[in-house]
């Protein structure tokens, strides 16, 4: 069996009490592999953030139950790390480029201040901002915060890396080089990365596998296998056959699925 | 020319115009009475209180009751803020003590105070304490609500404890709007200072320029009064100091 090392299990989640009273999750299921790169898209308020967060463990699911190794997700776990959108208020503008990568390694308080020290300086280096170590984070670009954000939550040795749309906000030419620095690093670490995004070329680009979710009704509408080469190129792999054929084939199961939901909320 | 409008010297200027027409109002006899005294004779005055140190006794008292007052309030109040601002439970529990509370103004305590702590510094210091502790608790409890979800669900995702969550999260982003409070505060200890030293006190600024008053040494009685001008300037000044080097960002 290719071991399941995430078991997401009918995980079903809505707001809201009474009338007003929104599904946001139906009973969805799905088995993550370890050290594959899964994508999840689906139209804006299909819930696939919500999704990641009950994951990470920052949400709590009202049915159903997320797995990890073998043991029930009900707080953040240590193995995981979630990376937010929102990248500018997640690092902190109190601190250095190099005191926000410490952060996450002091209160994991499983390393000694020298390995913190040299660990730190190594995350830095390999995002490429060690020149910028001693800078604070408004003096930093956004592509640069982001960056900043990757080394700090890949510092902490996760095995799970939950990336929420983690490029949407950064121009289009950043987003390429950062796509490609975690494509590297996910293939230097033997990481597990969950990654949501709503750009389906972006998701086939870095994906071995690509998750759709329904926006009605509010479960799994496709699950793609990518059968493209590792490493990806970002001016051939485009070109390939198959990355047009994926890229095709996911438009149509996200345009199916929003014809299909946005009937079946008409007639609700 | 046209730089000059356009800086600082104009309106230190017109300090000194200000101060010229006080002076010629008295020379040239515009104003003729006792208890407006010219004001080189005002400035003649603190000079010779400067030189005597008394100035600085009597400031010193008031400084001390000061501070006594605001660093017990300073505590208090952050912790409260703290408190309310973070746990849902102590702003549901809190909210309506302080809204009753909040609104009366600190010297119609000044009796009770009396009656309760004497007309030594205990009370003074309680009324300090009292009056500056409300600007800094809401400034405090504001800035926690400003706390951005994201900013804490980072710590929850690097494994920190709700005690770490405050303590490394909320208070460093709420540390701006705690600044506002403390320096908001700042301002009112100097008026609660001044106010409960003319109730009851044998020294202190207050004190002492009420005391001038009764005892028609009327230019010290202005000197007294520029004396907390330029202390609430300074005190300012060095406050903003303060904050630029700690809040940075």
């Amino acid at each position: 069996m290719a071991d399941n090392y995430i078991q997401v299990n009918s995980v079903s989640k809505h707001f809201g009490v009474g009338e007003a009273r929104k599904m946001i999750l139906n009973k969805i299921s799905f088995p993550i592999e370890k050290g594959s790169f899964v994508s999840i898209i689906g139209p804006s308020g299909c819930g696939k953030s919500t999704m990641l967060q009950i994951i990470a463990g920052l949400q709590e699911a009202a049915e159903g139950e997320v797995i990890l190794g073998n043991k029930k997700v009900d707080a953040p776990p240590f193995d995981m790390v979630y990376l937010f959108q929102q990248y500018n208020k997640s690092i902190f503008p109190w601190k250095t480029v190099k005191e926000n990568v410490k952060f996450g390694m002091e209160s994991r308080k499983k390393w000694s201040k020298s390995e913190i020290e040299q660990r730190s300086n190594e995350m830095i280096e390999l995002v490429g901002l060690y020149d910028c170590r001693d800078y604070y984070t408004h003096q930093l670009s956004g592509g640069m915060q982001q960056r900043v954000a990757i080394a700090r939550a890949l510092a902490c040795e996760p095995d799970v890396l939950l990336m929420d749309e983690p490029f949407s906000a950064v121009d289009a030419m950043t987003r390429g080089s950062l796509q490609d620095l975690v494509l590297d690093l996910w293939t230097k670490l033997g990481l597990t990365i969950l990654f949501v995004t709503h750009d389906i070329d972006e998701a086939v680009y870095l994906s071995s596998r690509v998750i759709v979710l329904n926006r009605a009704p509010r479960n799994l509408a496709a699950d793609v296998s990518i059968d493209l080469p590792y490493p990806r190129e970002r001016l051939t792999t485009p070109e390939m056959p198959n990355f047009l054929k994926y890229r095709h084939q996911l438009y149509e199961e996200i345009f199916d699925a929003e014809k299909r939901g946005n009937s079946e909320e008409i007639m609700a | 020319m046209k730089k000059l409008w356009h800086s600082r010297l104009s309106g230190v200027l017109l300090i000194v115009f200000l101060l010229l027409l006080w002076e010629w109002t008295v020379t040239f006899g515009i104003v003729q009475s006792p208890s407006f005294p010219s004001i080189s004779s005002v400035f003649k005055s603190w000079g010779t209180l400067i030189v005597s140190g008394e100035l600085f006794q009597q400031l010193g008292s008031s400084l001390y009751r000061m501070f006594m007052g605001y660093f017990i309030a300073a505590v208090l109040g952050v912790f409260f803020g703290l408190l309310m601002g973070y746990y849902r439970f102590f702003y549901f529990l809190l909210e309506p003590l302080v809204e009753i509370f909040r609104p009366i103004p600190t010297p119609a305590y000044i009796p009770i105070a009396i009656l309760f702590l004497g007309l030594e510094n205990e009370m003074k210091v309680f009324l300090i304490a009292t009056a500056t502790f409300f600007p800094i608790l809401l400034n405090t409890f504001s800035g926690v609500r400003q706390v951005d979800q994201v900013q804490i669900d980072t710590g929850r995702t690097f494994g920190l404890t709700s005690g770490e969550i405050v303590r490394k999260i909320i208070l460093p982003c709420a540390i701006p709007h705690i600044f506002t409070g403390l320096r908001i505060s700042l301002g009112i200890g100097l008026i609660m200072v001044v106010i409960s030293e003319m109730v009851a006190a044998n020294n202190g600024i207050g004190y002492f320029i009420l005391q001038a008053q009764r005892t028609f040494e009327v230019s010290n009685m202005y000197a007294g009064i520029f004396t907390l001008g330029a202390i609430g300037y300074l005190l300012n000044v060095i406050f903003v100091r303060l904050e630029r080097k700690i809040v940075h960002w």
